[in-house]
């Protein structure tokens, strides 16, 4: 054989590994229905917007790194700012998250099974 | 080899690919005009690279053939059933956040104000090549891109161990070869879409190239730029590249060579530069030390949990590769003989990444949970190939106990 049967036999190995990959990318994972609950709130979350802070519950350091992961180019301040992502969960939230939210005006929210997602900005900002 | 210079060329794509895409968000070029431009400098690479030699018309027999054919089927089916879709924390939360900034020409930069819980510190040979390939493929980024990039690398490895060793022994080349593709370890880490194993390709490129490069003198100048790669893919390629250097300071740096070595080492070297001085933060590392640097210094009881770690991770993982250095250094100590110089050189690599914990500013047990076990996974396919060569008999140091490795038809007439 020729040396060049290496690089063959590499590219039909990468070609054949990536096609039996694609199979596994149905499976639904923590971050891929998070992506999915999310996917409504991305217009707000454009790199062109202002800064978007973000305030997500205690327990779940994740949701963070989820968001940031997810709406990348986009910048997530880890602090709540003037225009926030709001992650909290669909029941038992934390009262913090609770308490946050009465004094907040809501942009747009949607829930999964899961969480609750939502665009929060100050009463006045409108 | 001729084959192992395929490998090596894809090394090496990597390597301009990654640095010029960089410089090109740099320059704010349109991705048309740098994707044209990294095109068009494959070319001089392959009419300068690609020149053979006389006499290395090398064919690959029908038994090495069959050998290769089976590591790869083993390891492609292995991954299947290893790999996850999004990797562990890191490959997400760092390395293919990156990447997804570095598809943005306009926004990429937003990458340097992920200031917590990510590492904009971080060198970008990997997110870059998979943002580049991303933008190749529609611009949007697509979970396939660095898993087909990572398999890519992680094949690569074994099967540059088999081209560089099958002709001098079938039987080391091919053990070496069916070792790695069923090692779940390997894969594992190879699979889990960070850039250690990136690392680890490239410090073995630099390594194969070093050891042809008093045949062709274009490979000192693919081991100098395999070695800037290592510093432009993880901040412990700076660490690798300096010992590398230390340990081939004649080569490297002797009369009518440096030139070679500098002509390597200028574009990974320049562009890693300007990443670190003119973007990147600082290392978290770098920054904590201090007055305390003293004190975490003279803590035996860190030494102790760093020594724990280590030994507990080389039974875990690298049991094997164990045993093979420990009986061939034994065998030095009994012959009276130098050890490869190849083996001391990863000894003092794992020695300094073992001494940069003991001044770790982090939570040292954690620190060593969740990073020791990658980092001796970077020098695990080196020692592979430094084993399988010395047993396949390259080396003039271990004559004595060689020949019964070697294979039969290297001994025949």
């Amino acid at each position: 054989m020729k040396p060049y049967f290496v690089i063959i036999l590499l590219v039909l190995c990468v070609v054949v590994a990536t096609i039996l990959h694609a199979t596994k990318l149905q499976q639904t994972d923590e971050i891929s229905s998070f992506a999915k609950g999310i996917a409504p709130l991305q217009p707000y979350l454009h790199p062109n917007a202002t800064t978007i802070g973000f305030k997500g519950e205690p327990s779940k350091s994740e949701l963070l790194s989820w968001a940031r992961f997810i709406a990348a180019p986009s910048y997530i301040s880890p602090e709540p700012a003037d225009t926030t992502l709001v992650i909290q969960y669909r029941s038992n939230s934390d009262p913090d998250m609770l308490n946050y939210m009465t004094s907040k005006l809501i942009l747009k929210q949607v829930s999964d099974t899961q969480y609750t997602y939502s665009i929060v900005t100050r009463p006045n900002a409108k | 080899m001729q084959s192992s210079k395929y490998i090596l060329s894809i090394g090496a794509a990597i390597g301009g690919i990654s640095t010029l895409y960089f410089l090109s968000l740099i320059a704010h070029l349109p991705f048309i005009i740098s994707a044209a431009l990294i095109g068009i400098s494959i070319y001089p690479f392959i009419r300068w690279f690609g020149k053979q030699l006389l006499g290395t018309n090398e064919r690959i027999g029908n038994f090495a053939v069959g050998i290769l054919i089976a590591g790869a089927v083993i390891l492609t089916n292995k991954v299947y059933y290893i790999a996850t879709i999004y990797g562990p924390w890191d490959a997400w939360a760092i390395w293919n956040l990156n990447a997804k900034y570095l598809i943005s020409s306009e926004h990429w930069q937003n990458m340097f104000m992920n200031t917590k819980f990510t590492h904009p510190d971080y060198p970008l040979a990997l997110p870059s090549t998979i943002a580049f390939f991303s933008r190749l493929a529609g611009g949007q980024f697509n979970l396939l891109i660095p898993f087909a990039f990572h398999f890519l690398i992680t094949l690569s490895i074994p099967i540059l161990i088999f081209t560089e060793t099958y002709k001098r022994s079938i039987i080391v080349a091919g053990t070496a070869l069916l070792l790695m593709a069923t090692n779940e370890f390997y894969l594992l880490q190879g699979m889990h879409q960070m850039a250690d194993t990136l690392l680890s390709f490239f410090l073995l490129c630099a390594m194969v190239s070093m050891q042809q490069h008093k045949d062709d003198p274009r490979m000192l100048v693919m081991s100098a730029a395999f070695l800037g790669c290592c510093m432009w893919t993880k901040n412990e390629g700076v660490i690798l590249t300096i010992i590398f250097c230390i340990f081939h300071y004649k080569e490297f740096f002797g009369k009518y060579r440096a030139k070679y070595s500098f002509a390597g080492f200028a574009l990974p070297v320049v562009v890693w530069a300007i990443f670190k001085f003119g973007y990147a933060t600082d290392n978290d590392m770098v920054a904590a030390q201090g007055q305390e640097t003293l004190e975490l210094l003279k803590d035996t009881a860190r030494y102790k949990l760093i020594y724990d770690s280590f030994i507990t991770n080389l039974n875990e993982h690298f049991n094997g590769l164990k045993w093979c250095v420990l009986v061939y250094l034994l065998l030095c100590i009994i012959l009276r003989r130098t050890p490869d110089k190849r083996i001391l050189m990863i000894l003092c690599c794992m020695l300094t990444y073992l001494l940069v914990y003991v001044v770790s500013p982090n939570n040292l047990e954690w620190h060593l949970f969740t990073s020791l076990s990658r980092l001796m996974h970077q020098l695990m396919p080196v020692t592979m190939y430094t084993l399988a060569m010395m047993l396949a008999g390259d080396s003039k140091t271990t004559s004595g106990f060689q020949a019964r490795f070697v294979s039969i038809r290297q001994r025949l007439p």
